[in-house]
């Protein structure tokens, strides 16, 4: 039998192996900082705040999906349908507030299908997930003869519901102080609330939570109808924003929710998501768009750099993670 | 429901009269639910059950097939857990990729073995790094997330985000000749499939293979090197990738940036949908096989059927989740 060793690093390598998302994000902050005279701008912060804040949104959603031990591919889905149901109602000619409010309510529909599908049709998160998404692409090019996007005019519109998607407040503009409160939300769920710690312990260990006595089911129902509304005010912001709804437009932040949630694992010891970690991710990809918008760096090559940074950061945690397993066998 | 019975209930859970019957019935879901479907269109449409139809819905699963064999490899020895498991999201990446080195080296003059080659050989190259990540200790999911972006980048690079017309005289070859009313694509899918799957069962790889995705833990200390099979999915999965692309270059005589993009669900879709084909619900050859078959199937019928084309992918998600459901004994509650 070998003897348990501790593994021979100082402190600060084992923290700085830890904290490498953390660390990468400040490199990131501090390069362009210096090739980029207006990076470091209040201006252009603010500007950062606003692009991040639908990936914000649903990293968070996608973070208390994965740390219930599943996955949610119909995150666009839920987006488009919020981006839909509200440009459809101002389209008609209805109010802003309710708008607003049956778009992030219609989340919940494609939430209860997720929920129905995973609970009691006991379908696996990630097929299940990827039925709806098909089913949620096709009802969105049926809706739209094909996918043609609907623009409001700007006489038509609501000046209440365009301030939702352009208002400022505070120096930060609506959508990001509403990602902050959702993240914020999230955060209480995940972190302070009983309902997280018993989704967490699902996520880890389904059997144990089962025999343990946590109302397994309701538990899970409860995840996709909350992730699913809070995607779908994303895409009522998104709506809000562009005064406009384009079919599709949902599925291009499913991919970076992913990565951002699994680059915030690395601050965990047991490769937990967690609300921080997401936060972190979701900023180093939109920092990276940001600043690599400023430099006039070709999209050709951004895909290259994003591509690169995830393997960079994920390769450098798994040094850590290597020595923690490790004392974990021994 | 108290703990005792919690307990009770997982015990005695395989016992269970009303599962043994559907467990015995499960195996065959998947074939007859193919069957009952081919009988339905065949009712549906005179088109549907001729030769030159048949042969055609081989031809378009083809592209979708390849690439999926290669997945399904990644995925059975890499473990079929969605999020830990292992998974190539890089291979549509890579299918474009392959086409477009391709037809940027013919274009430009150079001879047709050399372009193929070289196409492949980036492509091989984007496979052997995914499998050094995932080696490494990078989890598939990301490793191949990030592979992804990379190598669309270079897609980008390589085709300046143009389409690249071919004129040659094997890929026109590749796109009309037939052999006893079937498409090259079909042999050359039909030959991939057989290769690897006597490699797979013909030798000891497969039953190891399993061993790996199982429990790998288990796998290396019974002896298997489990770092060279994981490596070598990767490697095999963006081998089947590059002939996939060389594939749908040749069926559209042109390299459009990003071509792979689209099929990368149906190629996911069809390797995880091979469990339905399988007597204990695992991924597998052949049932990968049939299930790209049986996604060309419901797209061909579809069209027939005079379907408008949004319609489609609607009603594959939801006949796909119907036959996922149906067989879906395996409990999230394991």
């Amino acid at each position: 039998m070998m003897k348990a060793s501790f593994p021979k690093r100082s402190v600060i390598h084992e923290a700085s192996l830890r904290f490498i998302s953390v660390i990468g994000l400040f490199a990131i902050l501090l390069f362009f900082s210096f090739s980029s005279e207006v990076f470091f701008t209040g201006n252009n912060l603010s500007v950062i705040a606003t692009n991040c804040s639908l990936l914000l949104i649903v990293t968070s959603a996608m973070t208390l999906v994965i740390r219930s031990g599943g996955i949610d591919l119909s995150v666009g889905t839920a987006f488009d349908l919020g981006a839909l149901v509200a440009i459809s109602i101002i389209h008609n000619g209805g109010n802003t507030q309710n708008a607003i409010i049956l778009g992030i309510l219609s989340g919940v529909v494609i939430g209860l299908l997720n929920g129905f599908l995973i609970v009691y049709l006991k379908i696996s998160p990630f097929l299940a997930t990827l039925g709806t998404l098909y089913i949620g692409v096709s009802v969105q090019r049926i809706l739209t003869h094909g996918g043609d996007p609907i623009y409001l005019k700007p006489s038509d519109t609501p000046s209440l519901f365009v301030s939702f998607g352009r208002g400022q407040f505070l120096g930060l503009s609506i959508p990001a102080w509403i990602s902050l409160l959702l993240f914020a939300l999230v955060f209480v769920i995940l972190e302070r609330l009983t309902f997280g710690r018993e989704v967490t312990a699902f996520g880890m260990q389904p059997m144990a939570a089962f025999v343990g006595g946590i109302s397994v089911k309701a538990n899970l129902f409860r995840i996709y109808v909350l992730s699913s509304v809070i995607c779908a005010t994303a895409g009522v912001l998104l709506g809000a924003r562009l005064t406009a709804y384009v079919p599709l437009s949902g599925d291009y932040y499913l991919l970076d929710a992913i990565g951002a949630v699994f680059i915030g694992t690395t601050l965990s010891n047991t490769g937990r998501p967690s609300p921080m970690g997401s936060l972190i991710g979701a900023l180093i990809f939109t920092v990276l768009a940001n600043g690599m918008n400023l430099l006039g760096i070709s999209f050709y090559y951004q895909g290259l750099t994003r591509g690169l940074i995830i393997i960079v950061i994920l390769g450098l945690s798994v040094r850590r993670n290597r020595s923690m397993s490790k004392l974990l066998v021994k | 429901m108290s703990i005792k019975n919690r307990v009770a209930l997982m015990t005695k859970s395989s016992q269970n009269k009303e599962s043994i019957k559907l467990v015995r019935l499960a195996p065959y879901f998947g074939t007859l639910m193919f069957g009952g479907i081919l009988i339905l269109f065949s009712f549906t449409s005179p088109y549907f059950l001729t030769f030159g139809n048949l042969s055609n819905i081989l031809l378009q699963s083809s592209i979708v097939g390849v690439a999926s064999l290669g997945m399904v490899y990644v995925i059975i020895v890499g473990g079929d857990d969605v999020i830990q498991g292992g998974i190539d999201l890089s291979c549509a990446a890579f299918i474009g990729l392959t086409a477009t080195v391709t037809a940027f080296f013919l274009s430009r003059g150079h001879s047709l073995v050399i372009s193929v080659t070289l196409g492949i050989l980036i492509t091989v190259f984007g496979g052997i790094c995914n499998g050094i990540g995932v080696v490494y200790g990078i989890r598939p999911l990301l490793m191949t997330l990030g592979m992804g972006a990379v190598v669309t980048s270079a897609d980008l690079i390589f085709s300046n985000n143009r389409q690249i017309l071919i004129e040659n005289k094997f890929f026109e070859w590749l796109r009309d000749a037939t052999y006893y009313g079937l498409g090259i694509a079909v042999y050359i899918y039909l030959f991939t499939f057989l290769i690897l799957f006597s490699l797979f069962h013909g030798t000891s790889i497969g039953i190891r293979a399993y061993a790996v995705g199982g429990n790998s833990t288990a796998a290396l200390i019974s002896g298997i090197k489990t770092k060279k099979y994981i490596f070598n999915s990767y490697v095999v999965s963006a081998v089947c990738a590059s002939i996939s692309g060389i594939l749908i270059l040749a069926r559209l005589s042109s390299s459009t940036p990003r071509a792979g993009d689209i099929i990368l669900l149906d190629v996911i879709l069809a390797s995880f949908m091979s469990v339905i084909f399988s007597r204990r619900f695992m991924p597998n050859l052949a049932g990968v096989f049939v299930s790209a078959i049986f996604i060309a199937t419901l797209s061909n019928a579809f069209t027939l059927l005079n379907f408008p084309s949004y319609w489609t992918s609607g009603i594959k998600g939801v006949i796909i989740l119907v036959i996922v459901a149906t067989r879906s004994k395996r409990s999230w509650v394991k």
